[in-house]
């Protein structure tokens, strides 16, 4: 019997999103807003992709809600995000470990 | 480089670089590679030296010899006369139209001349050179940002439309090849806004249709894009001997 998974649901404001995270001038994101949030919900869904599962990302308001529900465990998004940390990318990876933080509370890796 | 060229690389730094780097091909008379990265992009160092590099090698494994780009000078004075007096220019100082103009055709030229090679340049890096993908991933997303402060409305009033969509039809390719490496379509989003992603498709599918060394497949690759984008009585080939 295969087990569903729990999603991974983290959630933050649109404005605090990096813009220079993404490959477009941040000019044209600011004056473009439906550019603006189909860039982000591009960036997350790319984020996700190599851990496998399946990720939603929505927008509503000025929130983005990224929502993903793994294959199996969250070792692979733990590892994913640790490299974004080492590579200096806080923004994108602090959300993803607090979220996986309060999953797993005693995860030594996390801890 | 030196057993493929038979030049060395000698690297530096330079402030003054318009772009990522200041690259020059050797020749008798200055018998080395010069590339010079821009201090700007010291954190992509590597990255910008193997891809200079990797333009380089490509320029020099064409069989005839290393291509030259040479302009036409009354087809390309001609070329700038018409931009000058197109409406979105006409309205500035003769001067500064004719300026901008000039500025407006040369760098479209130099844009259809470097961008196969660097197509060719970033795939050959991708894929021969995984320990620098990251840096490759952080340099070329500057340079696709850049390449996007095209779209601002301020350029298309100003930029007569032949030259602004050729020059976006090249960065929307670049986009496209960049997205197809890495699996994510983020880059082409504010080309598919303005409708330019068919064209850079055709323009695309002409860099994969060309054949040869690396050489002759950048050269084949800007020919075929000139026609496309009518240009191709502005230039013409010349081959120095290696």
């Amino acid at each position: 019997m295969i087990m569903k998974q729990e999603p991974l649901i983290f959630s933050f404001k649109i404005e605090d999103f990096d813009l220079g995270k993404i490959p477009i001038s941040p000019d044209l994101l600011r004056a473009d807003r439906r550019m603006l949030e189909s860039a982000v919900s591009d960036y997350y869904a790319a984020q996700f992709s190599p851990l496998g599962g399946e990720a939603r990302i929505s927008i509503a308001k000025d929130t983005v809600t990224v929502r993903w529900i793994p294959e199996s465990g969250l070792a692979g998004l733990i590892e994913h995000s640790i490299s974004l940390l080492q590579r200096g990318e806080y923004v994108t990876a602090v959300p993803m470990l607090q979220s996986a933080l309060q999953r797993t509370p005693d995860d030594p890796d996390l801890v | 480089m030196e057993e493929l060229t038979g030049y060395p690389v000698q690297v530096g730094t330079t402030d003054s670089a318009a772009g990522d780097a200041e690259m020059m091909s050797a020749a008798p008379a200055h018998p080395v590679h010069l590339v010079n990265v821009s201090r700007r992009n010291l954190r992509v160092a590597d990255y910008i030296v193997a891809l200079q590099c990797s333009m380089l090698l490509t320029m020099w494994s064409h069989p005839a010899g290393v291509p030259q780009f040479r302009l036409v000078t009354d087809k390309v004075a001609y070329a700038i006369r018409k931009a000058s007096s197109w409406k979105g220019l006409a309205r500035l100082p003769g001067s500064r139209a004719e300026q901008i103009g000039q500025t407006m055709v040369n760098g479209l030229l130099h844009q259809l001349l470097s961008t196969p090679s660097e197509m060719i340049a970033i795939e050959h890096c991708y894929n021969e050179c995984p320990s620098l993908r990251q840096m490759q991933a952080e340099a070329v997303s500057a340079s696709l940002r850049r390449n996007t402060e095209t779209l601002k409305p301020e350029i298309k009033e100003l930029a007569p439309p032949d030259i602004y969509e050729g020059n976006l039809a090249m960065c929307a390719t670049l986009a496209s090849l960049w997205c197809q490496l890495i699996g994510n379509d983020v880059a082409m989003i504010p080309y598919k806004s303005v409708g330019i992603e068919g064209r850079a498709a055709i323009l695309l599918q002409k860099f994969r249709a060309s054949s040869g060394t690396l050489g002759q497949r950048s050269v084949a690759t800007v020919d075929a894009w000139a026609e496309e984008l009518g240009l191709r009585s502005l230039y013409e080939w010349a081959f120095r001997p290696k």
